[in-house]
């Protein structure tokens, strides 16, 4: 399983992508929404190719989203592919594999993020990242002895991945790139929050206020909340929440939206 | 006695027990952390790219099912896109 993003105008898009591209912007091919599926066979070879939204409407973007019908239809679809590269019937169900610490990175912190607006039941998928932590990084949240103020801006690499899973919510449009999460402001507590058995635990609690690379007043904020485990000399285990609201601009205006994120370091 | 008692009991409780405000915390993680049911995507046999795909179908004799996105931005493994 594979993604591909890219204009008909840009170098070097693959064969099998201008395959399907040539298929969907044929005259009198109707529109459809912008993404798309081809499944190929070992050797490369495109063998079924589908939009991804079923039955497209009257124009682009449009599509039937109603009830289980994307679901059945990529059912069918994919069935149908397998009958003709002649694999039977699908196993049982993979187990969950989350993203992995990019490659050299022995720790980190894995952010889940999710927007919960009801008429995009598509972005309370929670968004999964993981941002590397070196040893050196964790020398920041060293156990405090008692309660101290740090800067919402040293948590800014995990927190930067708190924004909805649709990037069309704040895009460059000129180059139609998202834009960076690039502000973190607020006082944040931390302070010991006791211990229990070998463990030592450590709190941080307090209002973010974020901002992007788009500038202007926008802004979205939230409580953080996160808890460290110290024991022994390893870098703390981190489990920490963040509950804020969302100000979700749409053809219909502006409407705020609560976004949640769930932080936990990895290791591997 | 009393007050020993009573001081000694407190010095028991902060060091045996997280915070009020750290034991919220964590039953909110607990909470809002998604499980497998909400992860269901991440049961997909994700690659890094196309190419990378590609490759492995040819090393492993497997077909390769390709999201094509027409647009400037769409990274589907992490669902930001």
């Amino acid at each position: 399983m594979a993604s591909w993003h890219g204009h008909r105008d840009d170098e070097g898009i693959p064969e099998a992508v201008q395959e399907v591209w040539r298929a969907k912007f044929r005259p009198g091919a109707g529109g459809g929404t912008n993404v798309d599926v081809c499944v190929l066979d070992d050797g490369g070879k495109v063998v079924r190719t589908f939009g991804a939204i079923p039955a497209p409407g009257r124009g682009p973007g449009k599509g039937d989203f109603r009830g289980d019908a994307v679901v059945n239809h990529w059912k069918t679809e994919v069935a149908a592919a397998r009958e003709t590269l002649g694999l039977g019937e699908a196993g049982e169900p993979r187990v969950v594999a989350l993203p992995a610490l990019p490659e050299g990175a022995d720790g980190g912190i894995r952010v889940f993020t999710r927007l919960d607006d009801p008429g995009m039941p598509a972005y309370n998928a929670p968004v999964v990242e993981v941002v590397a932590m070196t040893e050196a990084a964790w020398d920041a949240f060293a156990r405090p002895e008692k309660a101290v103020t740090l800067d919402a801006s040293a948590l800014l690499p995990w927190l930067s991945k708190m924004f909805p899973g649709g990037v069309m919510e704040r895009t460059d449009p000129e180059t139609k790139r998202v834009y960076d999460v690039t502000g973190a402001e607020g006082d944040l507590t931390f302070e010991p929050a006791g211990a229990k058995g070998e463990s030592r635990f450590a709190l941080i609690r307090g209002v973010v206020t974020l901002t992007d690379s788009g500038g202007g007043t926008f802004s979205w904020k939230g409580e953080l909340r996160v808890v460290l485990e110290y024991r022994g000399e390893a870098p703390p285990v981190l489990r920490g929440v963040f509950e804020g609201i969302y100000p979700r601009k749409s053809p219909n205006g502006e409407r705020e939206f609560p976004i949640t994120g769930v932080l936990e370091s990895v290791r591997r | 006695m009393l007050r020993t008692l009573v001081v000694a009991f407190l010095m028991a409780v902060s060091v045996s027990a997280q915070s009020p405000p750290a034991k919220d915390t964590l039953e909110r993680f607990r909470q809002l952390r998604p499980g497998d049911e909400d992860l269901a995507m991440y049961r997909l046999d994700w690659a890094p790219s196309f190419e990378a795909a590609q490759r492995r179908a040819a090393k492993e004799k497997r077909p390769v099912l390709l999201v094509v996105i027409h647009a400037k931005y769409g990274d589907m493994i992490s669902g930001h896109c």
